[in-house]
């Protein structure tokens, strides 16, 4: 049975003329994946992407207008976000954990996931290392029915079949689901597509909180201890598998951080 | 340069949420999957294993509540290895936030 890593990556420009390079975060979290979990690494995207043993090439899906503070400056950019309700016929793994590009991992936790091998896996709940339970609003769907599940993480096998279909019967029909749930129609959800599946279908949720930081926290450095990030007048350095939101960790400097810390062997 | 000053002397961190950060690692440090099931190394278990520490196997229930088949002494074994491996860098890495003392050397 093989086992690997699957990542999805389109690259966008936003409406200010910024690259947004989900492609180049994707070789950093790549690059940590290796280090961490010793697996192989694939990248769906739309083009040609060096430094990953399987690259699936696809055309880009259809987006949806995102806004985003980059560099201090509010821009939209097309948000090519559906695809992973495909991802059980393209992935070339019998066991895959998708992660998204802006989650660096530093530990070899997912690696319990394989050693598990329940179908379908995805993380449920979030854990924000700066205190302020900034994410606490979200633990349930809008509606407060049941419970939010997070598409940064989630770990399949080829017995998953039935939720692949299912997350896409869901995605079909995505304006009846979010009326029944109360979310936003006009922004299509991994988020809340895997949510209901997860709540539909026999599934488990992955055993640890994932921390998550805000995108008001700015990367400050990373080294072997971890990656130090400012917020307000705060600073915090978070040494465990980490998801970040703030879209500056695409700024070219950043982007060279990033780059030399997940490639460097401490 | 004196704003970057102003503003290095300004900020602050917080040394009882990085050991809070610390401790939910330890706490997720202690999950491990053995025989079908996911587990958790906390004290709990390991006292509940003890007990049937002479039994060849009995019935469990894993971290998801699903009663599983088990031998008491081998999942104790890994309970008390992933314990002591997650326990003692714990109190590495407390003990190296301990000596913190400026939010510029975080």
């Amino acid at each position: 049975m093989s086992s690997g890593v699957l990542l999805v990556a389109f690259d966008s420009e936003t409406d200010q003329g910024n690259i947004l390079r989900y492609t180049e975060l994707a070789k950093v979290c790549a690059n940590l994946v290796r280090k961490h979990l010793n697996l192989p690494v694939g990248i769906v995207s739309n083009t040609k992407v060096d430094g990953f043993e399987e690259n699936i090439i696809v055309d880009k899906p259809a987006a949806s207008e995102r806004h985003v503070l980059v560099d201090g400056l509010h821009q939209s950019y097309n948000w090519y976000n559906d695809y992973r309700r495909h991802l059980y016929n393209l992935t070339p793994f019998d066991c895959t954990l998708l992660l998204d590009v802006d989650y660096f991992l530093q530990t070899d936790q997912y690696l319990k996931c394989f050693e598990f091998d329940a179908p379908f896996q995805i993380i449920n709940q979030v854990y924000d290392p700066t205190g302020r339970s900034s994410f606490s609003k979200y633990s349930m769907l809008p509606n407060r029915t049941i419970p939010q599940c997070w598409a940064t993480a989630m770990y399949w096998n080829r017995d998953a079949l039935e939720y692949f279909e299912y997350a896409n019967m869901i995605a079909d029909n995505y304006k009846y689901y979010s009326r029944v749930f109360g979310f936003s129609h006009k922004q299509y959800r991994n988020d809340m597509v895997f949510s209901i599946v997860d709540h539909m279908l026999p599934s488990y949720n992955i055993p640890w909180r994932m921390n998550m930081v805000g995108s008001d926290c700015e990367l400050v450095d990373a080294n072997a201890d971890g990656i130090k990030f400012q917020y307000n007048n705060n600073v915090i350095r978070v040494g465990t598998d980490v998801h970040v939101l703030g879209k500056n960790i695409m700024l070219e400097d950043n982007l060279n951080k990033l780059q030399h810390w997940s490639s460097h062997e401490y | 340069m004196s704003d970057n000053i102003k503003q290095l002397a300004k900020l602050a961190w917080d040394r009882k949420l990085s050991y809070l950060n610390l401790q939910e690692r330890f706490q997720d440090e202690l999950t491990f999957a053995h025989s079908g099931g996911m587990w958790r190394a906390d004290k709990e278990t390991i006292s509940f294993l003890n007990a049937f520490s002479n039994i060849d196997q009995i019935t469990f229930e894993d971290i998801y509540n699903v009663p599983r088949q088990i031998n008491p002494s081998e999942l104790l074994e890994v309970c008390k290895q992933k314990y002591q491996f997650a326990a003692n860098s714990w109190a590495v890495e407390y003990a190296n936030l301990a000596k913190v003392r400026k939010a510029d050397n975080v």
